[in-house]
């Protein structure tokens, strides 16, 4: 919009003369010879915009594009040029055109008209002067970074260069610098890497100088930097060199006294003297670097106990609880120092080997270690929060910290003391992540049965197994068992007992009877002597034999007496005796006489038959 | 028929003298008031007043017990439901209730597999009563005798053989019966069974107050007892770990 406002003013001002703008290129000198400087200048005699510059092949830019701005007022008339200008060195022989560069002005593109620019080859004086002067310079350079490194050093130090894994080694830089060098600048140009190692810088605050014999020279010296390094591997590690961009001025010798000598000699010899006599300074820039070191890291012995985490150096731990008794639900805090020096800044807070109803939070590390000289001492305190989570009183065991010690090359072990906590039940309900089966679950949400309303059965008192009543009932059946069986016994015995009553009563009674049939056989009553014979004899076998005497006839009475292993003369003669009996009855009258044998041979066998036949 | 022997068994027994029920029901009546009215601690010291004056009964211990589960005090509920269990193995609410209880224990011990038929038996003779069980050793013992007698009285061939082979099979259930009467009656006067009462105890490995921490039991675990050696148990647990704890940190049922 100014612009614009502009542009109507110079309108309104100017309107008489109008003209067009010309955006010209210019170059001087436009003939020059390779390696020569040239200055290209594009301008415009109006405001302009938007410069955009052409890309200058086989030129190189030294410095462009500057912008300059021109107002000039003449008799009340302004006139105004904006011009960029590049400067170009020339690079390659020949004959270039330059080209056109664009410009905005007044809304419109304009472009510049090309230049041509002609490269001549150098002569063979110029070149030689060139090649002398490049010469001298890279003389003067390669003198004067001697001196400068002579003068100047850096140098590295370590206090040890065998060491095991995990022993520190202090690093020392130091700069060295003669008291009358001029340094203009020093600036770290490659800071050590110290790959392999752990590091830990130690802090020097302002660097201050003292004096300080190196080689017979007495230096400026300063310790630019001390490191503490832990080697975090075995082998052969690196400490790095240390690099520095330095400046320092210069004195050089009167060139005509140093034309009259050899060219070549020391003209910095004096660089030092004579400061206002024929002297004149240059600034030479150059790397100064430190050498290395190489340090052996031997690798700790093989023997490392269990829980050994790489601890170096010398150490004890310690712990103890905030609280010694909480309720469950409620914070405590376990403080684990772990004091000494050593590798400290790489020791991890240990896992704790708590009871599972403590539940342990991540650790917080208090960070108490300060640098020292040559290791990092103080102490590490990891404090971890436990919230019990059921009551009883719980055993915190030993910690045990085991680390290498540097001093007898051995590893050694300390531990704490076991700490006690004493978790009372808390208001607050807590509930164990412990898994339960399925149907636990359905459980765990009902409630316990109610109470019982009547006491019960009083088992105090009560006869304990075998009670009485078992035992009584126990024991009954097998006497009503063998009462049983007694009552069979007798009840077989009783029947026994009666056949061998009657087989001892079978002579008796038989005899009765005979004795009663010989009374009849004397009166001569032949029927009832007979009667009664006969039943003397069958009454005797019947009761012997314990057959009743309705079952015995005279058939079967033989095989009975054979059974009893009677002779067949006793069967004929009972079977006989029986016959005659039974015949007499009948025909009594032909038995008369005989009836009185008949008597005898009936005693007789029966008498026979109770001798033989037991 | 469990009832009718129960009944057989306190009508008969000698001992069952009944002169001052009336006196412990009324004191088990005022604890069960207190437990209504939520003063367990109350309840608590009435039930157990009642068995310092010797009257036992399944009951009083299953009230104790819920009055001490009310109370938060896990261990002692699950040592008196197991008391009660042992008295009367067959009751649904001493069963469910210590079974709730178990669950409110801190450990959660997974048992060892047994053999089956130990567990069988173990099963059998901790879970039926003693009452019961005898009550039918008793009725096949007598069945089998009387098969027996008709055996020898019979003259049948066909019923001899019949009762001879009912009343072996009577005697050898009733043998098995007896066994198992035994057996429950063992599990349940034993007291080889503990339940820890202290918050946590530290199971030593051996008998000695300065050896190794084998584990730690919390409250209301319960194991069995193996030995005892001075003021040192050994306890089993039924993971089948073992180690040894201070007597003063349970009590046995």
């Amino acid at each position: 919009m100014s612009k614009v406002r502009i542009l109507i003013l110079i309108f309104m001002l100017f309107s008489v003369k109008l003209y067009s703008q010309t955006f010209r290129a210019t170059a001087n000198p436009d003939v020059v010879s390779v390696g020569d400087r040239l200055t290209v200048t594009y301008s415009i005699d109006a405001d302009g915009s938007n410069f955009r510059a052409p890309h200058f092949d086989n030129f190189k830019v030294l410095m462009g594009p500057s912008q300059s701005q021109n107002i000039q007022i003449i008799n009340g008339q302004m006139t105004r040029s904006l011009s960029y200008s590049f400067i170009l060195e020339a690079t390659k022989e020949g004959k270039f055109v330059l080209p056109s560069a664009i410009i905005t002005s007044n809304g419109k593109q304009i472009s510049s008209n090309t230049v041509q620019v002609m490269v001549t080859n150098p002569s063979q004086a110029k070149l030689e002067q060139m090649k002398k002067d490049k010469e001298q310079n890279q003389n003067l350079e390669n003198q004067a970074k001697e001196i400068i490194n002579k003068n100047l050093k850096v140098v590295v130090s370590v206090d040890k260069t065998t060491v095991y894994e995990g022993e520190p080694v202090v690093a020392t830089y130091k700069l060295y610098l003669h008291p009358q060098l001029n340094v203009l600048q020093l600036t770290p140009d490659k800071v050590p890497q110290l790959n392999g190692f752990w590091n830990q810088e130690i802090d020097l605050g302002d660097i201050k100088y003292g004096l300080e014999q190196l080689n017979g020279t007495t230096y400026r010296a300063a310790v630019i930097k001390k490191v503490i390094l832990f080697p975090q591997q075995s082998g052969n590690l690196t400490v790095d060199s240390y690099s520095f961009n330095t400046a320092v001025r210069l004195q050089l010798q009167n060139q005509r006294r140093q034309r009259s000598r050899d060219p070549f000699s020391n003209f910095f010899d004096d660089f030092f003297n004579d400061p206002f006599f024929n002297s004149s300074y240059k600034d030479f820039q150059t790397v100064v670097t430190s050498p290395s070191i190489q340090i052996n890291v031997k690798p700790l012995p093989k023997n490392a106990p269990v829980g050994f985490t790489n601890a170096v150096g010398d150490f004890t731990v310690n712990s103890w609880l905030d609280k010694a008794s909480v309720k469950t639900g409620e914070a405590v805090t376990l403080k684990l120092k772990i004091s000494g020096q050593g590798n400290m800044k790489l020791i991890t807070p240990p896992k704790l080997d708590l009871p599972s109803n403590l539940e342990v939070y991540d650790p917080k590390t208090n960070d108490n270690t300060k640098v020292t000289q040559n290791n990092i001492s103080g102490d590490l305190i990891f404090e971890y929060v436990i919230i019990p989570q059921t009551p009883g009183d719980y055993k915190i065991p030993p910690f045990q910290f085991s680390y290498f010690d540097l001093n007898s090359k051995q590893y050694k072990t300390t531990q704490t003391n076991e700490l006690t906590l004493k978790v009372t039940q808390g208001d607050l309900q807590s509930y164990s992540g412990n898994e339960v089966n399925k149907s636990d679950v359905q459980l765990l949400n009902q409630d316990i049965d109610y109470i019982k309303t009547d006491i019960g059965t009083n088992v105090s008192q009560m006869a304990s197994f075998p009670s009485v009543l078992f035992l009584i009932l126990f024991i009954l059946p097998i006497i009503l068992f063998i009462l049983f069986l007694i009552w069979r016994r007798k009840q077989k015995e009783y029947l026994e007992n009666q056949s061998a009553f009657r087989k001892m009563k079978a002579k008796k009674l038989a005899k009765k009877r005979l004795e009663t049939s010989h009374k009849y056989l004397q009166e001569s009553n032949f029927d009832k002597f007979l009667e009664e014979l006969t039943r003397a004899m069958w009454g005797f076998l019947s009761d012997k034999f314990s057959i009743e005497t309705s079952k015995l006839t005279r058939e079967n009475i033989g095989d009975v007496l054979r059974s009893k292993n009677a002779t067949d003369d006793t069967i004929n003669s009972v079977i006989d005796v029986l016959d005659k009996c039974e015949f007499a009855r009948y025909a009594p009258s032909q038995f008369n006489d005989n009836m009185q044998s008949l008597y005898l041979t009936t005693e007789t066998i029966i008498s026979d038959l109770e001798e033989k036949l037991k | 028929m469990k009832k009718l022997a129960i009944l057989i068994i306190s009508v008969f027994s000698i001992y069952s003298v009944c002169l001052s029920n009336d006196n412990y029901q009324e004191l088990f009546n005022k604890a069960n008031q207190l437990y209504n009215s939520k003063n367990f601690m109350g309840a608590i010291n009435v039930y157990n007043k009642i068995l310092k004056e010797g009257y036992v009964s399944a009951n009083v211990y299953y009230n104790l017990a819920n009055s001490y589960y009310r109370n938060n005090q896990i261990g002692e509920a699950i040592l008196y439901y197991n008391k009660a269990h042992k008295i009367n193995p067959e009751d649904e609410s001493i069963n469910l209730n210590l079974k709730i209880a178990n669950l409110k224990t801190v450990d959660k011990i997974k048992e060892l597999p047994k053999f089956f038929l130990t567990k069988w038996v173990d099963d059998i003779t901790h879970n039926i009563s003693v009452g019961s069980v005898s009550f039918w050793t008793i009725l096949l013992w007598i069945v089998g005798f009387i098969f027996l007698a008709i055996f020898l009285i019979s003259q049948s061939i066909l019923i001899k053989k019949i009762t001879f082979f009912l009343s072996v099979v009577s005697f050898i259930f009733a043998i098995l019966f007896f066994y198992v009467t035994i057996e429950a009656q063992n599990f349940q006067n034993s007291r080889n069974e503990g339940v820890i009462l202290v918050p946590s105890v530290y199971v030593k490995s051996s008998p000695d107050a300065s050896s190794l921490d084998a584990f730690i039991l919390h409250e209301g675990t319960s194991f069995n007892v193996l030995d005892q050696v001075g003021d040192w148990t050994k306890i089993k647990i039924p993971s089948g770990n073992i180690g040894w704890i201070q007597s003063n940190s349970f009590e046995t049922f």
